[in-house]
């Protein structure tokens, strides 16, 4: 991106992929389906923002949803066995 | 309780699935989380779903939550989804406290990176089925 600052639209967009994200986490939790009739709502919203930006905040949108999320390589975890009435935490730092 | 739900994977099979352990206390109630649970005071293990027999398994998730025992599961639920917005976007591993809940939530990259939430779903309705029985 040629400037740090984000235009209102990308930032409506952002915002919206964001929304989707969670509505289909919620749905999840609730042991719903999400169902095409909710999504396609979503995907016209993001249609109408994804007009409205210019071909360079389209780039930089894409580039920032492409961004890793931070998160270690690897956990420093091993699971532990235990028993049912027992007070030993089922995973320790590895040795 | 404390309620946690663990991704691992077994060093030589490789087999990979959620296990997950439901602790209580003792009938301690609280509106804050206490600070020995789970690190120091995790509780008496009351129920346990394995999908990869322990031990020596390599954990590559976890959801943690600490809660009252009476908490109704729509505020549970709630309380995640709180947790959730207020930490995404921010470097895993995920830890705040939402009212009478902790939550904690860490992965490796590479489950964050094929999807952080589909990766917590898994956790929250594996850990949660040993609140249905």
């Amino acid at each position: 991106m040629g400037s740090l600052a984000v235009s209102r639209a990308q930032l409506k967009y952002l915002e919206l992929i964001a929304e989707l994200r969670l509505a289909r986490l919620e749905h999840a939790l609730r042991g719903e389906p999400f169902t095409q009739d909710v999504e396609v709502e979503y995907v016209a919203e993001l249609d109408r923002w994804w007009q409205e930006l210019s071909s360079d905040e389209q780039e930089a949108v894409e580039q920032l949803l492409e961004e890793k999320p931070r998160a270690p390589l690897e956990l420093a975890s091993r699971d532990v066995a235990v028993e049912i009435g027992g007070d030993a935490a089922p995973r320790s730092a590895a040795a | 309780m404390y309620l946690t739900a663990q991704r691992v994977v077994a060093p030589t099979t490789k087999a990979s699935g959620i296990n997950a352990f439901l602790y209580r206390h003792g009938g301690r109630r609280w509106h804050v989380p206490p600070r020995d649970i789970p690190d120091r005071e995790p509780g008496r293990l009351a129920k346990k779903k394995i999908a990869v027999e322990p031990p020596g398994n390599r954990v590559r998730s976890y959801l943690d939550i600490v809660a009252p025992d009476d908490v109704a599961r729509d505020e549970l639920r709630d309380r995640l989804m709180t947790f959730v917005r207020r930490m995404q976007g921010r470097p895993f591993p995920w830890e705040a406290v939402e009212g009478p809940c902790l939550f904690r939530l860490g992965m490796d990259e590479e489950l964050a990176m094929a999807g952080w939430s589909t990766e917590l779903a898994a956790l929250a309705l594996a850990g949660t089925q040993l609140l249905d029985h």
